[in-house]
């Protein structure tokens, strides 16, 4: 019984941690930049695709080489697609066009990628890592899950400690909160954009690498992911990044207890959760 | 003597361009012709099952080379018309086609290689008195979703279909699991469509069979497209230790459950499943726990039979493909190749190919040997349906030109088909 409880634990918490990374990139771009990011599942399969090929090339490649390739590769993308699209976009006042530009670019990267790897599902499996399993007092344990949830705590850690530590940090929170009067400070707003946009499809890229090695990607998966991204945004109060770290594990907990009651009811009691989370905020006046 | 009517490929961009050549191509290349026999074809070449397509292309290009000849029917030639079409996998663009061929296009004759194209055109033929020949699915899934009595003298009007039966892929996973793990609790689980729910039949489906070869069913029961997360169901099985895995899922459900199965410590001894190992690439994202990994194979290489129209062996045809294309063959690539065996072989035993009546009656009596095996429409128990043979195959990492090779380990249903290699259990025990 003992033993039971901990093992849901321990899968709605591993299962939750990777639903707060899914969301952290949408919070960051919806939160600072203001832009429904659609082009955000994209990104993760993105950077599962370029983990896949870095380890294609270099077979040996640890796992941190893997996801600071898979980063780097979507950040700079992020940074480029910001910069020739969605900034200009962004000017507009209608919020509608940022979007529409966004789920353009969703269409553009997901054909760009079946065109260039295939439809073919790809996983991803370094160092035997994907089927590992450690015992820890009678308890089997995947170590996989467990590096998961490190790697998200330690994205979130740094993602916290980046917005509300640095001078950087600053510079973001006062472009988010007051983007005319942080350009009369001397901020540069368009800089500051850019690496928000970088920063938001890097961390697309590290959920992706941890969905790669988790189960399997394909250009298609990205719209999947995105529900689930929109869902802890959401829950977490839009561009709260302690918020979506809990909402993830929240509906990471929720789906995996309702699993156990019952096995056919796929994400429907998370899809629950999340409208009785919203109603009850709607009725305690909390949805502007 | 061939009209091109748009070229249709996997890839958005050569579609595109493929289109525009052939509309400046097609005036020079069509001549006066006194009889010409349009030939409609629906497939999935692209989308979520593009996979079951991507051998299609490469088969239609052959066809259409063979076709610039024409056809000698009777002693008399009539050019060859192609109107390719690709469904995109999707039911509603497969019925927007399946009226495009018969009612605009008018085709004399239709292959559908895919179940949503078959079923989206199967009616609109029946009535509009259009012969149409489909495969690719269950021949089960195919003939009762639309009616089809089993005991009718005459079957469907003019739509016909040859394929194996689900009886014959349950038969395989089970013998396979049963010779592995004799007397094993074999855990299911199935995915909520109509195919799973097709398997999970208590009569007619696993359940019924697992306990007829003396195997005891642990069943975690449905699960949904969605689901990403297993542990739930092997919980279930590691508390009922569970030696055999059967069920029905696709790649993208099961390798996160192979994945979740062996960071439990779950280590059955034989994993039989149904639609998950058709194709290399969902075996490939396993690494290197998917040796043994057992399927049931409609078509390899290694079948005994040859082509009606190229005289090529099943081993020539999927090396040409390996050859052509650098990539490793499919189980489709056959029947792909089949459908036009089939097509043209009644085309080439009617009396008048353009009369419907004519067509009609050649492919109800048509009996012919394909790269797949016997297509016998003539003596099938069924009416409008051929059913082909199947066999049970393992996947095994042999270090040869592919990762993995898919290799015969049963063949109690078939027995004109050799074994390959002998069955073993899943790692290497």
């Amino acid at each position: 019984m003992i033993a039971t409880l901990a093992d849901i634990l321990f899968q709605g918490l591993t299962l939750g941690g990777l639903y707060g990374m899914i969301g952290a990139g949408l919070a960051l771009s919806y939160g600072i930049l203001k832009v429904v990011q659609l082009a955000h599942g994209e990104f993760i399969t993105l950077g599962a695709f370029l983990a896949v090929g870095a380890v294609a090339l270099v077979p040996w490649l640890p796992l941190p080489a893997a996801l600071a390739a898979a980063f780097v590769g979507c950040a700079a993308l992020g940074v480029v697609t910001q910069a020739a699209a969605v900034e200009r976009a962004m000017s507009f006042r209608d919020p509608v066009v940022p979007m529409l530009v966004t789920f353009g670019l969703s269409i553009i990267l997901r054909n760009g990628l079946v065109e260039t790897v295939g439809a073919d599902l790809r996983g991803l499996d370094i160092g035997g890592l994907a089927q590992a399993n450690v015992t820890i007092a009678g308890l089997t344990l995947g170590l996989l899950p467990l590096v998961s949830l490190g790697i998200a705590l330690v994205a979130f850690a740094g993602l916290g400690l980046l917005v509300f530590r640095t001078r950087l940090g600053r510079e973001i929170r006062a472009v988010s909160d007051r983007p005319d009067i942080a350009a009369l400070m001397g901020i540069r707003v368009t800089h500051v954009h850019l690496i928000v946009a970088g920063l938001s499809a890097g961390l697309a890229a590290i959920a992706g690498v941890l969905l790669a090695m988790r189960a399997s990607v394909s250009p298609f998966s990205g719209i999947g992911h995105l529900l689930i991204a929109f869902e802890v945004v959401v829950l977490g109060g839009l561009g709260s990044i302690k918020g979506v770290l809990l909402a993830g594990l929240l509906l990471g907990m929720t789906q995996v207890i309702s699993a156990r009651i019952d096995p056919n009811a796929g994400l429907l009691y998370v899809h629950l959760v999340f409208f009785a989370a919203l109603v009850w905020r709607a009725l305690r006046g909390g949805l502007r | 003597m061939i009209k091109l009517q748009g070229g249709v490929s996997r890839r958005q961009f050569v579609q595109t361009t493929a289109a525009g050549f052939a509309a400046l191509a097609a005036p020079g290349i069509v001549r006066a012709q006194d009889a010409t026999i349009k030939i409609g074809y629906v497939g999935s070449l692209s989308g979520i099952r593009g996979i079951f397509g991507e051998t299609e292309q490469w088969t239609i290009d052959q066809m259409t080379a063979r076709l610039t000849q024409g056809i000698t029917v009777g002693g008399k030639t009539y050019g060859v018309e192609l109107v390719i079409r690709d469904n995109q996998s999707d039911l509603n663009r497969s019925g927007s086609i399946a009226t495009e061929l018969v009612m605009r296009e008018r085709c004399n004759l239709v292959l559908a290689q895919d179940g949503d194209g078959a079923a989206a055109i199967g009616e609109l033929a029946d009535t509009r008195r259009v012969p149409t020949i489909s495969t690719m699915v269950p021949w089960e899934g195919w003939f009762f979703p639309r009616g089809g009595d089993p005991a009718s003298e005459t079957g469907f009007p003019y739509s016909f279909h040859f394929f194996a039966g689900a009886a014959e892929i349950q038969a395989n996973l089970v013998e396979m699991m049963a010779r592995v793990a004799p007397g094993a609790k074999v855990g299911t689980l199935y995915l909520d469509n109509p195919a799973g729910q097709g398997l999970a039949h208590p009569e007619f489906g696993l359940p019924a069979a697992i306990a007829t070869a003396g195997l005891t069913e642990v069943p975690a029961g449905f699960f949904q497209q969605q689901t990403n997360d297993f542990s739930s169901q092997i919980a279930q099985f590691a508390a009922e230790g569970v030696e055999a895995i059967s069920g029905f899922m696709f790649p993208n459900h099961f390798i996160p459950f192979w994945n979740q199965a062996a960071q439990a410590g779950l280590k059955p001894k034989a994993c039989a499943m149904g639609a998950a190992f058709l194709f290399a690439s969902g075996v490939e994202a396993l690494g290197d726990s998917a040796d043994g990994l057992a399927t049931e194979v409609w078509w390899t290489p290694s079948f005994p039979f040859k082509s009606s129209l190229t005289g090529q062996s099943a081993a020539e045809l999927a090396a040409q493909w390996e050859t052509e294309t650098n990539k490793q063959w499919t189980q489709p690539l056959g029947y792909g190749h089949a459908l036009w065996e089939v097509g043209l072989g009644a085309i080439a035993q009617a009396e008048d190919p353009l009369d419907p009546d004519s067509l009609r009656a050649a492919i109800a009596g048509l009996k012919l040997d394909t790269v797949v095996g016997p297509v016998n429409f003539a003596e099938s128990p069924v009416k409008s349906v051929a059913i082909t043979g199947l066999v049970g195959g393992q996947w095994r990492k042999l270090g040869g030109k592919h990762p993995y090779e898919l290799k015969i380990v049963a063949n109690t249903t078939m027995p004109s088909i050799p074994v390959d290699m002998d069955i073993i259990a899943l790692g290497g025990a």
